[in-house]
C-alpha cells in the first residue's frame, strides 16, 4: 500500500507542477491589464507604470512565474490585486460553501441514484427499467443553468417557498442558510444523479451476466443475495471511481451553479476574479480545483484497492 | 444401481417471439441412474448445455421450459419457485462450469465461496464450515489447503481454479453432478488430472454425473451411458462402448469419423457438411436431414422418433424404423 501511495503522490507534483504553467501561461495571455482595471478610467501612463511595476508585471514572464512558484513553495499563495486581501485566507473562505454543496449534492445524488440504478438492473427491460431510463435521460441532457433556472423560476418566483439565491451564514440565520441551500443541492443533485444511475444500471446488468454470478446461483444463493452481496461487490469498485471523480469535478468548481444562485464559493469566486483579471486569485483558485481532482482520485484508487484483491498495490 | 436419480421427460425449452413459441430443445427425454455418469455430446448450439441450464434451473430470460417434467427422484423440478428451487441447488444438484478462469467471484477468497455452499445448506457452526472447506480443498487436492483457503481467484491458476469449483460443487455432496465441458478450457495435462480426480471422487461418494463434453475421447473415459443431441433433439442413447463399436444414427457416425486418429495422420481432417440449422426455422423433418449422406425423400415429412433397438440403446432415424 505504501509504495502505491509513493507514486500516487509523486503523480500529484508533477500534475499539479503543469497545472502551474498552463494556469500561468494561459492567464498571461488573455487580454486585459490588471494594472489598468485596477485604476479605473484614464490613468496616467506613469501610474499604469508604477502599479505594474508594483505588481511585477513589468519583470518578464518566466521571471513573474519563477517568483510566483517560489511563493508558492513557501506556502505564499499572494494576495488579490482588488483588495490586496491573501489568496490563501480568500480560498480557505470560499472552500467550506463549495464544500457543503458538494458533499450535500452528492449525497443526494446517490440518495436517488442507488435505489433507482439497483431497481432498474433488477427489474432490467421492465417499465420500471423504462421509466427510469426515461427520467434519467431527462437529468442526463438538460444542462444545469437551465434546470437552476427552472427551479428558481418554480419555487421562488411561482411559489413563494424558497429564495432564488443568495448565501446565509450559517451562524447567523440557520434557516434562510438551509433555504438557501435547497434549490443549488437540487441542481447539483439532480444532475449527477442522472450519471451515477446510468452507471449503476449498466455496471450491474454488465455483473449479473458474469459466469461467476450463475456460479452463486448455482450454489443456492438467493436471488436477494445475490443482488446485494455477488453483484453489489463487484459493482462497488466501479461506482467508488464514478463518485469520487464527479465528487472532484463538483469541488473544483460549480461554477454554473453557484454563480446562478450566487452561492459565494469556489466556482464563483473563480468567475469574479477572472472578470476582474485578478490574477492571483484565479491561480490559486484553479491549482486547489486541480489539486482537488488529483487528491480525490487518489482517494477513490485507495478504496478501490481496499475493495478488489486483483489491484496490485504496486 | 437400476434405480432412476434423474427424469427428464419430454423437456421442450425456448422463448415466445411475440406470439410465437420458438423451441430450441424439443421433447428430451432421458434419465441418470444412481451412481451413473450419463454423457452428452453434440456440437455447439445443440442444446447440451440448455438442458443442464434446465435441470439446474438456470435458464437466463426469455428462455423457459415450455413442456415436459424433470423429476429428481419424488420430485417434480419444474415449476417450482426461485426460492424452493435454491433448496436443490448447491445442495442435491450441484454444476460446474467450463470456464474457471471466469466462474470464481474475483472478490471473494476461494475458502468463502466454498464455505457460503456449506453455510446455505448444512446447519453446521462457523469453525465447522472453515473446517469442511479446508478439507473439501484437501480432498480436491489443492496443495497446501490452510494457505490456499484464503487466496483469491486470481492467485490460481486455472487448473488450481477449477479444483476449488469441484470443491464448492462437492461441498454439500450433492445426489447429481452435472458438468459443463469441465475440461475444455484447460491444457491437455491437467485435462487428465481433474478428470482423474472426478473419476475418483465418483468412485468414493456414488453420486450421479451429467457429463457435457463435444470431446469424444474425454466422454469414452467418463461415462457409462451417453445421449448424442442435434439441433435441440436426442438423436441417439447407448451405452458408451455400444455406441463406440456400432454408431447407429448418421450423425453419430458423422461424430465419429471427425476424431483424427493415426491412421487419418496425412489425410484432411473430416467433418461433417453443412452446419447445424438454426431452431427458429420450422422444418417438420429430421433435422439432420440436410447433412446426412442417407437423407431421403421421406426424411423431410416428419421427425423420426426415438425407437428403442433394444433394452438400453434407442435411435431416432428412419433407416432403423
Amino acid at each position: 500500500m505504501v509504495p502505491m501511495i509513493a507514486r500516487k503522490l509523486l503523480e500529484l507534483v508533477l500534475v499539479i507542477f503543469f497545472v502551474t504553467l498552463i494556469v500561468f501561461f494561459t492567464f498571461r495571455l488573455l487580454p486585459g491589464d490588471p494594472a489598468l482595471l485596477k485604476l479605473g478610467q484614464d490613468p496616467t501612463p506613469e501610474a499604469v507604470a508604477a502599479i505594474r511595476a508594483e505588481m511585477g508585471l513589468d519583470r518578464p514572464l518566466l521571471s513573474q512565474y519563477l517568483h510566483w512558484i517560489g511563493d508558492l513553495v513557501r506556502g505564499d499563495f499572494g494576495a488579490s490585486s482588488l483588495d490586496g486581501k491573501p489568496v490563501l485566507s480568500l480560498l480557505a473562505e470560499k472552500v467550506p460553501k463549495t464544500l457543503e454543496l458538494a458533499v450535500l449534492g452528492t449525497l443526494l445524488s446517490l440518495f436517488i441514484a442507488i435505489p433507482a440504478g439497483v431497481l432498474a438492473a433488477v427489474y432490467r427491460y421492465s417499465w420500471v427499467d423504462r421509466l427510469m431510463r426515461s427520467v434519467s435521460l431527462f437529468g442526463f441532457s438538460v444542462p444545469a443553468y437551465w434546470l437552476a433556472i427552472l427551479l428558481m423560476l418554480i419555487f421562488a418566483y411561482k411559489v413563494h417557498l424558497l429564495p432564488a439565491g443568495g448565501y446565509a451564514s450559517l451562524a447567523e440565520n440557520p434557516w434562510l442558510h438551509l433555504k438557501g441551500l435547497v434549490l443549488p443541492v437540487l441542481t447539483v443533485g439532480i444532475i449527477n444523479a442522472a450519471q451515477v444511475f446510468r452507471f449503476l444500471r449498466s455496471g450491474m446488468l454488465d455483473i449479473v451476466n458474469q459466469d461467476y454470478i450463475r456460479t452463486a446461483r448455482a450454489k443456492g444463493v438467493s436471488e436477494a443475495l445475490v443482488i446485494g452481496k455477488h453483484v453489489a461487490r463487484n459493482t462497488l469498485p466501479g461506482l467508488v471511481t464514478v463518485v469520487t471523480l464527479n465528487f472532484s469535478l463538483l469541488l473544483s468548481g460549480m461554477v454554473i451553479t453557484e454563480q446562478i444562485f450566487a452561492w459565494p464559493g469556489l466556482g464563483w469566486l473563480m468567475i469574479q476574479s477572472i472578470l476582474s483579471r485578478d490574477y492571483e486569485v484565479v491561480q490559486g483558485a484553479v491549482l486547489l480545483s486541480a489539486v482537488f481532482i488529483v487528491v480525490m482520485n487518489l482517494v477513490g484508487d485507495l478504496i478501490n484497492a481496499m475493495l478488489d484483491p486483483r489491484i496490485k498495490y504496486n | 444401481m437400476n434405480e432412476s436419480l434423474l427424469d427428464v421427460n419430454s423437456l421442450t425449452v425456448g422463448y415466445r417471439d411475440g406470439s410465437r413459441p420458438i423451441s430450441i430443445l424439443n421433447q428430451v427425454t432421458f434419465r441418470i441412474r444412481k451412481g451413473e455418469t450419463l454423457g452428452i455430446v453434440g456440437e455447439s448450439g445443440c442444446g447440451k448445455s440448455m438442458t443442464s441450464l434446465a435441470v439446474m434451473g438456470l435458464l437466463a430470460s426469455p428462455l423457459q421450459v415450455q413442456e415436459g417434467s424433470i423429476r429428481l427422484e419424488e420430485t417434480e423440478l419444474t415449476g417450482l419457485s426461485a426460492k424452493q428451487m435454491n433448496r436443490y441447488r448447491g445442495k442435491d444438484l450441484a454444476m460446474i462450469f467450463q470456464e474457471p478462469m471466469t466462474s470464481l467471484n474475483p472478490v471473494f477468497t476461494i475458502g468463502s465461496q466454498i464455505e457460503e455452499a456449506l453455510a446455505i445448506h448444512l446447519p453446521l457452526s462457523r469453525s465447522e464450515v472453515r473446517k469442511r472447506a479446508i478439507e473439501l480443498l484437501q480432498l480436491v487436492g489443492i496443495p497446501s489447503p490452510e494457505k490456499r483457503h484464503g487466496d483469491y481467484p486470481h492467485q490460481l491458476s486455472g487448473g488450481m481454479r477449477q479444483r476449488a469449483m469441484i470443491a464448492i460443487a462437492l461441498a454439500c455432496e450433492p445426489r447429481l453432478l452435472i458438468l459443463d465441458e469441465p475440461t475444455t478450457a484447460l491444457d491437455v495435462t491437467i485435462q487428465a488430472q481433474i478428470l482423474e480426480l472426478l473419476a475418483s471422487l465418483k468412485e468414493k461418494s456414488g453420486m450421479s454425473m451429467m457429463f457435457i463434453t463435444h470431446d469424444l475421447g474425454v466422454m469414452m473415459k467418463m461415462a457409462d451411458r451417453v445421449i448424442v443431441m442435434y439441433g435441440g433433439r436426442i438423436v441417439e442413447t447407448a451405452p458408451i462402448a455400444k455406441l463406440y463399436e456400432e454408431p447407429l444414427h448418421p450423425y453419430t457416425q458423422g461424430l465419429w469419423k471427425a476424431i483424427p486418429s493415426a491412421d487419418t495422420l496425412n489425410q484432411r481432417l473430416y467433418s461433417i457438411p453443412g452446419t447445424v440449422p438454426d431452431p427458429r426455422e420450422e422444418t417438420p423433418g429430421c433435422r439432420f436431414a440436410g447433412r446426412c449422406p442417407h437423407a431421403r425423400q421421406e426424411c423431410l415429412a416428419a421427425v423420426p422418433p426415438l425407437v428403442p433397438m433394444d433394452e438400453d440403446r434407442s435411435v431416432a432415424c428412419i433407416l432403423y424404423s
